[in-house]
This record gives C-alpha cells, sequence and structure tokens, in this order.
C-alpha cells in the first residue's frame, strides 16, 4: 500500500492554467462578435433569472430570515389570526402593490409613448448597477430608451438588446455621471450606486433637501431628489447628494420610453 | 475526497445561483473555494458576473472587473495553497 499521498498539484496547476486561458479566450471571441455570447447568455438566462427570484421572495417573504424579535410578532399575530385570512392578506397586499404600480404607469403612458415592463433580476446581483426587464426588440425597445419609475423619475437607460430581455443600466450606477440640474443651476450628477449620487454646488446657489433634479438631456425628466446638502466642506463648494425616491428593491414594473 | 468534492460542488453552486439573488452570495462562494481548492470554478463564476451584466462595448469604457478579479484571486492564492494544502 501507498502511504505517500499523490502529487497532482502540477496537474491541478495546468488545469487552472487551461481554464483561465479558455476564459480569456472566450472573453475576446465576444469582444470581437461585439457582445454574441453575452447577449445568449443573457437570454439563456432569463427563466433561471424568473425562478431563482421567484423562490427567494417566496422564501424572505416566509420570514426565514427575519431576526428574533420580528418572528416572535409574527408567532404573536399567527395566534390571533387564522392562517387562511393571514395567507388571504398577503396575497391581497402583494396584488395592491402590483396594482397600484401598474395604474401609475398607466398614467406615464399618456405623456409619451413606450411600453410596460416587468423587471426580472434582483438589483443587488449586479455589481455595475445593471438589472433586466423582461422586454426587448420584440417588444420595440431599443438601446438608449429612457427606463421610468411608476413615479416619473427616470431609473436608468436601456444598455442592450436581446429579444425578449433587455440590460438597463441605472443613471446612479457607479462611475455614470449625467449632466443635471438644481433649482436651474447646473450641476455634474456622479452616480455613487445603490440609486445615491453625488454632485458639488457653489456656495451662493441656495440648494434644500427635497428639491428635485432634473436631467436636460432627457428631455427634462427628474432623475431624483436632494437628500443632503453638506455646506461644511471647506472652498467654494457644497457637497450635494442626490438620492432617487423609489424603493428599487421593491419595484416590479417600469415603464420604459420607445 | 468524495465530501471535498462534494463541498466544492456546493459551494460552486451557491455561488451560481447567488449570481441571481445577489452578487454578495457570489463573492462568499467565490473567497471560500480560492482559499481552500485550485477552483477553476472561480472563473467562471467571473466570467457570469460579466456576461450577464455588464453591457458590451469597448473595453476600457466597460471593464471586465469581475473576470480579472477572477483571475487574480484564483492566481493570487496559489502560492498559499501549495504551502498549506
Amino acid at each position: 500500500m501507498n502511504l505517500y499521498r499523490p502529487n497532482n498539484k502540477p496537474v491541478l496547476r495546468r488545469r487552472l492554467m487551461v481554464a483561465t486561458a479558455l476564459v480569456v479566450v472566450i472573453f475576446i471571441v465576444d469582444l470581437a462578435l461585439g457582445g454574441i455570447v453575452r447577449r445568449e447568455v443573457r437570454t439563456l438566462s432569463v427563466p433561471m433569472m424568473r425562478m431563482t427570484s421567484g423562490v427567494w421572495t417566496a422564501i424572505t417573504g416566509s420570514g426565514f430570515f427575519s431576526s428574533r424579535a420580528a418572528l416572535e410578532k409574527t408567532i404573536a399575530i399567527q395566534r390571533e389570526e387564522i392562517a387562511r385570512l393571514q395567507e388571504q392578506a398577503s396575497t391581497y397586499n402583494l396584488i395592491k402593490q402590483e396594482n397600484d404600480q401598474l395604474r401609475a404607469l398607466v398614467a406615464l403612458t399618456s405623456s409619451s409613448p413606450g411600453i410596460t415592463a416587468p423587471i426580472i433580476s434582483s438589483f443587488t446581483s449586479s455589481p455595475y448597477g445593471t438589472f433586466i426587464i423582461g422586454a426587448g426588440s420584440a417588444d420595440g425597445i431599443r438601446a438608449g430608451s429612457l427606463v421610468i419609475s411608476p413615479g416619473g423619475f427616470v431609473v436608468g437607460r436601456v444598455s442592450e438588446v436581446s429579444e425578449h430581455a433587455s440590460l438597463v443600466t441605472q443613471l446612479f450606477a457607479p462611475g455614470a455621471s449625467i449632466d443635471a440640474l438644481i433649482d436651474n443651476a447646473p450641476v455634474v450628477v456622479e452616480g455613487s450606486g445603490g440609486q445615491n449620487a453625488k454632485t458639488r454646488i457653489a456656495h451662493g446657489i441656495t440648494v434644500r433637501e427635497g428639491d428635485p433634479v432634473s436631467a436636460p438631456s432627457l428631455r427634462g425628466r427628474e432623475i431624483g431628489i436632494v437628500a443632503k446638502v453638506d455646506s461644511t466642506a471647506g472652498g467654494a463648494y457644497s457637497n450635494v447628494y442626490i438620492g432617487l425616491p423609489v424603493n428599487l428593491a421593491g419595484l416590479q414594473f417600469v415603464y420604459v420610453e420607445k | 475526497m468524495l465530501r471535498n468534492n462534494s463541498f466544492r460542488i456546493a459551494l460552486f453552486l451557491i455561488g451560481f445561483f447567488g449570481l441571481f439573488i445577489s452578487i454578495w452570495i457570489t463573492l462568499i462562494a467565490s473567497t471560500i473555494l480560492v482559499v481552500r481548492y485550485p477552483a477553476w470554478e472561480v472563473l467562471i463564476l467571473g466570467l457570469l458576473v460579466d456576461f450577464l451584466w455588464l453591457p458590451s462595448g469597448s473595453f476600457l469604457m466597460n471593464l471586465p472587473l469581475a473576470t480579472c478579479a477572477a483571475i487574480i484571486v484564483v492566481w493570487a492564492f496559489e502560492p498559499l495553497r501549495n504551502e498549506f494544502l
């Protein structure tokens, strides 16, 4: 019997090297073909995304990851209520929320032609400030189309379109910037990710929390509101923090302008 | 050996499904994988992150950070794994 452990490190290293080379080659091929490979990957992942999203919503909705205090509270409530009624109530809330969002989107259709599309990916999945919607070129969506929340705020722009799904880049994606107006003062807003952005404004210009921020390049549509003004920084400028007054994680539908 | 492989496969699957739930899940699973194994799967996960979430375009404008990070960590942990595992 051989008591020595077999030394398979060279084999493992070679395997790792081959995998690295393969990954680089796949990436270069995709780059050379104008992103065909990634579009196919995205198309193939859409059913998986829908399934995972549904399962995750069901798990989190069931209270599995709630804190101890929240669970105790839920137990207390459950003792008072009949399980069937509770289930009906949660279903009703879900449908009501969906209905409210769709009703708000219907109001948008009267002002500009477009389409209501479901969000099929999680906002926390992407490290690049992107998300996927369930509508594509077959529905008349083009790259560059504006993506608007039910409240009328521009959330992002369509970056890439496949037949039945599109990749949307958030306006406030990390590293993104856009020319905007705060109370008629021109500023350059820089995205910080997580539906936040920041800019600098000269001390002489009065900006208050809650002021709307609009983008002339997006036909003057609103892109956020002033969340905080920090005048304590030295120099001639104040730091202005901008937020999107929309809970992106709770958003189920968006309106895409054609 | 079999248990070892099962753990590795389980970590890969967690990382894979994390792609659709939260990037943090993928990140944690990948980190454990590269520390413990010479995990070529992490390269696949990095590539998938970029293919799913990074818009195509010029290489410099849309740098594939996830793929680059995966290649770096997989090879950066190689001497450590050789020494201790």
